[in-house]
């Protein structure tokens, strides 16, 4: 299979499942809920009975939110506990939807979706937590190389990428696997990654590009709200937009099975192969 | 003696005879240097002699010299320096090697007649009596120097560079920042010498003239300094650079292997000469160059326009290594200032939109009008030049990125703009009565620098210019800069050229912000509709009682009250722009003074709202968001920036779990 075909494919099999794509995006805003209350509802009752807010509507003036952290420490704090607790329990969260996505893109099958779901969230969530501190232990590591002007810069972002599509590939070889071997599974797929670098990098960068044109058009369709209306449309733009992000992010997963299941290999679990591609396509 | 007299004319010739930049002296020109100086980068030193010209402009007789040995500050922890500042001062907090201490040695002081005064230096310690401190030296002479008299001095001397600390010294590549490296001179002024140590928030103090410079470094060295270049040589293992600067307080220079050297030649727009501007960046800085070159193109024209001309050919921008912007950006000599655009080469500031480079730079650059010309005393009055320069600068970004139509002139942080006046004000209203703004800087107190120096006196200056209006204020400014450039002004001197051209005495406002700390903060405390009486019941009238019925009618009258009350103990005349709900509106003039003020009307509408000082004229009104009050609640600009707020964590979660 061609790159591009590959890449089509998985923007195919991400499209095929709206509603995780729903499901997962709707978590992200439930959790960003609280962040948004701990804001709006002491800036209210600080400035609700001012001038303030119509100053906002035609130009921000940051000074008054300073003003407003000075007189009210508090503010500051509340905030960051609100967005550190949210940030934590979205993190644990996100462990928990990563694995009912990887579950959800080895099955085109529609029923019970919610309830199968949650139960591959499950089934995978330890190994996937720790695959995940794996990812960032090493991504951690690799940002020492940023002392190093330029190239480190750029060795510090092949790096980040190696590491993030060898978890990627990783989690497929885990849930195909039904293996439990976190970490062998993880280094043996960062050494796939690399020796497929280009491949690899090509597909995801492809998706970077999508989420780069995405960018560019929410950014021209961004209004300057000064109304109900413009303020509107301003949150559905934005929503979009992460809705959108949540689907690139769904869409890099995809691309990771469809890589590790076309390519030339030696062994491939016969769990990960029974579900063909797409007619014609042999794995 | 012979060789001291050949030595002497060997430097005249060379030197002052070498190149003449201005027809005229554009200074008095008392203190005039031959400096040579050879680098040594293994020892991190600099090993030099000058030859000092200093002519007593004074009608007093002077019996004594006094210098400053600015780099003995990092000599040991007994430094005043140190002990004020433990290590922190302008820097990150050192944990110094043997290496890592910088200090300065006199290795010989001659007069012209040779007559030899280095047995005869002693410390002195005239701030704070720390007999430790060796920031400061005086010499007592056996010959006095007669008024209107010159004296010829030389002076042998080794500079021990600290690892770079307040601008000055060697990093581990090999960049060099000498600066504050030689013996200094310091002011006679009102009949006595006025040399302070060196503190830990404390600049310096000069005397203008004319300085020659010849320079030894190695072969590889790139260098730049404060001055033009007149000459460079090469020789098998070094180079001599010979430079020329006339009508400065200071001399400077910078070398490293690494840097690139870039020059742009700018003609100023108002005044048709040129300036050539030498950029030495250090490596990963070069992608900013198209933004400097823009900018400082920009700003030769601007400060033109508002203070005078820049009056000298060169000027050199030093960008230090990455990891040194704090030790060695963002410093100011005569024609020579040291940036740093750290964030750039990372992208950050292109991420979060902030406007680093440029604000440091606009910063930078009016210390050459605030401090370099017109010269202040940056120990006794550091808000005369941090402030006029702090004020300069905010008034350089907003009008730049307002032409590029860039909303944000210190950051447009994920679509939220941050200007300058936000960080002013940031750095005034937490604590605006902590000291007072006329202190000497080491009198200031610990933690109340940034406010006292920069925060409030660019406060004070904006005050100043909204209540007398931008023609008035730019008069003034170019009045000051013409009258005192090339000369050493105190605040009075200030204030009375502000009295002078405003045609007013505002010595009520220099007298509340500059010499006490005294604020204002005026805020709206009440607005109330009562529905007014009707006109019933009995009244005289022509000598008999008469009873008149409630006229009744459809139309509501209203009594409307705002009351205005300033929590501060200072004051600031204050206009106060009401409206109603008919959509009529009216501004009150209130001269400020009083703890409060009420207003009432009898109208047949409500009033919806009441703003005290609606276009912020009063930039020191410590409270900006009590100064408004509504009727009704009015939220919807709220809610614009919460959503936005809510997408960026959105937006941040996503990121937090990329690799989940």
């Amino acid at each position: 299979m061609s790159i591009f075909n590959l890449f089509l494919q998985a923007v195919r099999d991400t499209w095929s499942r709206k509603r995780m794509i729903v499901l997962v995006w709707g978590v992200t805003l439930l959790f960003s809920v609280p962040a948004f209350w701990a804001v709006q509802r002491p800036l209210r009752s600080h400035f609700g009975m001012t001038s303030v807010p119509d100053e906002w509507l035609t130009q921000f003036n940051a000074n008054y939110l300073l003003e407003m952290l000075v007189e009210q420490p508090l503010f500051f704090q509340t905030v960051t506990s609100v967005l550190t607790a949210m940030g934590l329990l979205y993190l644990l969260v996100s462990i928990l939807l990563s694995g009912g996505v990887v579950g959800g893109l080895q099955t085109k099958s529609p029923d019970k979706f919610f309830a199968r779901f949650i139960g591959d969230g499950g089934k995978f969530f330890g190994r996937f937590l720790r695959l995940f501190l794996w990812t960032l232990l090493l991504s951690a590591a690799s940002l020492i190389f940023l002392l190093i002007p330029v190239a480190g810069i750029l060795f510090v972002t092949v790096a980040l990428g190696i590491t993030r599509c060898a978890s990627d590939i990783a989690k497929f070889r885990l849930a195909a696997d039904a293996g439990f071997k976190v970490t062998k599974t993880y280094f043996s797929s960062l050494g796939w990654v690399v020796k497929n670098f280009f491949r690899v990098a090509s597909v995801y960068l492809m998706s970077l590009l999508m989420l780069l044109a995405a960018f560019a058009i929410y950014r021209l369709a961004d209004p300057t709200p000064h109304s109900v209306v413009t303020i509107l449309w301003m949150f559905l733009l934005q929503q979009a937009f992460v809705l959108f992000r949540t689907s690139i992010k769904i869409q890099m997963l995809a691309s990771a099975r469809l890589l590790w299941q076309t390519a030339p290999k030696e062994t491939v679990s016969p769990n990960l192969t029974h579900m063909p591609l797409e007619p014609g396509v042999q794995t | 003696m012979k060789k001291f007299l050949f030595i002497w004319i060997c430097a005249a010739v060379s030197g002052y005879a070498q190149l003449k930049i201005f027809d005229k002296p554009l200074s008095p020109r008392i203190a005039n240097y031959n400096i040579k100086a050879k680098l040594l980068p293994a020892a991190r030193a600099v090993e030099a002699s000058w030859e000092l010209n200093w002519w007593n402009a004074s009608a007093d007789t002077i019996r004594e010299l006094q210098f400053h040995l600015y780099l003995n500050a990092f000599k040991n922890e007994k430094s005043t320096f140190f002990r004020e500042g433990g290590g922190e001062g302008r820097s990150n907090a050192a944990h110094l090697t043997k290496e890592d201490w910088g200090y300065i040695d006199i290795k010989a002081l001659r007069t012209e007649d040779d007559e030899d005064l280095t047995k005869r230096i002693e410390f002195i310690y005239p701030d704070d009596g720390n007999a430790d401190d060796q920031s400061a030296i005086r010499v007592v002479l056996s010959k006095p120097i007669l008024p209107q008299k010159s004296i010829q001095l030389h002076c042998e001397f080794y500079s021990k560079l600290p690892r770079v600390y307040a601008r000055t010294g060697f990093t581990e590549d090999n960049f060099f920042m000498v600066g504050q490296w030689f013996p200094k001179i310091a002011v006679w002024r009102n009949g006595a010498w006025n040399c302070h140590q060196f503190h830990a928030w404390t600049e310096f103090f000069a005397d203008f003239g004319v300085y020659d410079m010849e320079l030894t470094v190695p072969k590889e060295y790139v260098v730049g300094a404060n001055a033009v270049l007149v000459d460079k040589r090469e020789g098998d293992s070094a180079s001599v650079y010979t430079y020329h600067q006339e009508d400065v307080i200071d001399a400077v220079w910078a070398a490293s292997p690494d840097f690139k050297e870039i020059k742009q030649k700018i003609t100023v727009e108002g005044t048709g000469k040129d300036v050539e501007v030498t950029y030495l960046l250090s490596p990963t800085r070069e992608g900013m160059i198209d933004r400097y070159e823009e900018f400082m193109a920009k700003l030769l024209q601007y400060y033109n326009e508002w203070y005078g001309e820049y009056p000298y050919r060169n000027l050199t921008i030093v960008d230090p290594p990455s990891g040194e912007e704090f030790t060695s950006g963002g410093m100011e000599y005569p024609t020579l200032i040291t940036t740093g655009s750290f964030i750039g080469p990372l992208m950050v500031d292109r991420i979060l939109g902030t406007r680093w480079l440029e604000v440091v730079v606009a910063h930078e650059f009016a210390h050459n009008y605030f401090q370099s010309l017109v010269a202040t005393n940056e120990f006794e009055d550091p808000w005369m030049d941090e402030g006029f320069t702090s004020f300069t600068e905010h008034r350089a970004v907003d009008r730049f990125f307002a032409e590029k139509n860039l909303t944000g002139s210190y950051a447009n942080l994920l679509g939220a703009p941050v200007n300058s006046m936000d960080y002013f004000r940031g750095g005034y209203y937490p604590h605006p009565r902590d000291g007072l703004m006329s202190d000497a800087a080491w009198k200031i107190p610990p933690g109340f620098y940034q406010t006292a120096a920069y925060s409030k006196p660019t406060l004070f200056l904006t005050t100043l210019e909204n209540y007398l209006g931008e023609q008035t204020f730019n008069k003034i400014m170019r009045t000051y800069f013409e009258r005192w450039h090339f000369k050493h002004p105190k605040p009075k001197d200030f204030t009375a050229i502000v009295n002078e051209m405003a045609g007013q005495d505002l010595n009520w406002f220099f007298d509340q912000v500059i010499y006490t700390n005294k604020t204002t903060d005026y805020e709206v405390s009440k607005i109330e509709n009562a529905e007014a009486p009707e006109d019933g019941g009995w009244f005289d009238e022509g000598g008999e009682k008469k009873f008149a019925e409630n006229q009744k009618s459809d139309e509501k009258k209203y009594h409307g009250t705002v009351r205005v009350r300033n929590n501060g103990d200072g004051y600031f005349p204050t206009p106060i722009l009401i409206r109603f709900a008919n959509g009529d509106s009216l501004i009150e003039r209130w001269d400020g003074k009083g703890a409060w003020r009420e207003f009432t009307y009898d109208k047949n509408s409500k009033i919806i709202s009441a703003v005290v000082d609606p276009h912020h004229v009063n930039t020191l009104d410590f409270n900006w968001g009590n100064n408004s009050k509504t009727v009704d609640r009015s939220e919807l600009g709220i809610t614009r920036y919460t959503l936005r707020f809510m997408f960026w964590v959105e937006t941040l979660f996503q990121y937090l779990t990329m690799f989940v």
